[in-house]
């Protein structure tokens, strides 16, 4: 089955980030497809490349990897990055910044769509 | 595409405005959504029947007046409006409040909507 | 459906309100700060009684595990995330966020 994760939430303000990185690892463990992860609202916050978390789980460093592991598609939203100052230059590899049409063609090509958030 | 081939989406706004952004950004996902083949529908639950209250003025807030965009979205492509009739009730609130004249459901009926659309968005 | 929550009931009313939407039958997840609905000895375990009568109710194993949780109302089904995967590929999902 083939799923599209819509992540709403920043991650070290609430759990929703790490949920939905959780739940993105078991689709994939499972032998699931994930057509893509669009990032909205303060979820443009996982994109940025100089989150330093001391001593604990780096969630834009497994974001990462898990893209380039499987080759995933991960869109921050563009309006949602202009408004909070994310961009290209500040993004980690694997993210693009593009615009809310991109959650609608996932929303198309997926059987489901779960969305993390509040 | 046809009307039978597009899938259907609900956005569900159970957030009231301005205290927090979810509402905004959901009227922005509707907005932008319609042009891209989506049967789009959108439910008002809880909290969410605020973002279409009339007398909106969040001048002073500097932010954009979230109720006064809901009567254009059908020249967007969003044709289908729902309101909870429980959460309007409890609100003290009647369509006449509203900006906008959705169609009043129970929560069996809620229920039931969510079965016929293939994604569910909580705003 | 599936109906997933997140929030404590303590906390926030979304469990109540998306327990009076869930039609009888249908699964709800209790996750994130959810999972303390599933907790023993609360006063909300009389309201999570009654609705395990009518719903399958899930709760996400690591939630627990991380806040302590063990001892859980006699019913609540403990899963993990792949069984999570496993409950979205049956039923569609409702977010009560």
């Amino acid at each position: 089955m083939r799923f599209s994760i819509l992540v709403l939430e920043s991650p070290y303000q609430r759990q929703a980030a790490d949920s939905a990185y959780r739940f993105a690892r078991a689709v994939l463990e499972k032998g699931h497809q994930i057509r893509g992860i669009f990032f909205y609202m303060n979820g443009v916050h996982n994109a940025n490349k100089y989150q330093k978390p001391p001593g604990e789980r780096n969630l834009g460093t497994l974001w990462t990897q898990l893209q380039q592991e499987h080759n995933l598609d991960f869109v921050a939203c563009i309006a949602a990055s202009t408004w909070r100052g994310m961009n290209e230059d500040l993004a980690l590899p694997g993210f693009r910044i593009a615009g809310l049409g991109q959650l609608a063609l996932m929303i198309q090509e997926s059987d489901r769509l779960v969305t993390f958030g509040g | 595409m046809s009307a039978e081939a597009m899938k259907k989406v609900l956005v569900v706004m159970r957030h009231a405005p301005y205290g927090t952004f979810y509402a905004f950004e959901g009227l922005q996902t509707l907005l932008i959504m319609g042009a891209y083949e989506l049967d789009l529908g959108v439910a008002f639950v809880d909290d969410g029947v605020y973002v279409i209250t009339r007398n909106q003025n969040p001048k002073a807030l500097q932010v954009k007046q979230v109720a006064q965009t809901f009567p254009a979205l059908p020249d967007f492509e969003v044709h289908r409006f729902y309101v909870l009739e429980d959460s309007l009730k409890e609100r003290g609130l009647t369509l006449d409040d509203l900006v906008i004249q959705p169609q009043v459901i129970d929560r069996a009926a809620l229920a039931a909507l969510f079965e016929e659309h293939a994604a569910v968005l909580p705003f | 459906m599936l109906y997933t929550v997140n929030k404590s009931p303590f906390a926030s009313p979304n469990l109540e309100r998306c327990l009076q939407v869930a039609p009888a039958g249908s699964p709800i997840l209790l996750y994130e700060d959810g999972v303390y609905a599933a907790a023993a000895g609360t006063a909300f375990e009389e309201r999570l009684h009654a609705a395990l009568q009518a719903h399958p109710i899930y709760a996400l194993q690591s939630d627990l595990e991380a806040r302590g949780l063990s001892n859980l109302v006699e019913g609540v089904r403990v899963i993990t995330y792949e069984d999570f995967v496993d409950l979205v590929i049956e039923h569609n999902v409702v977010p009560w966020l």
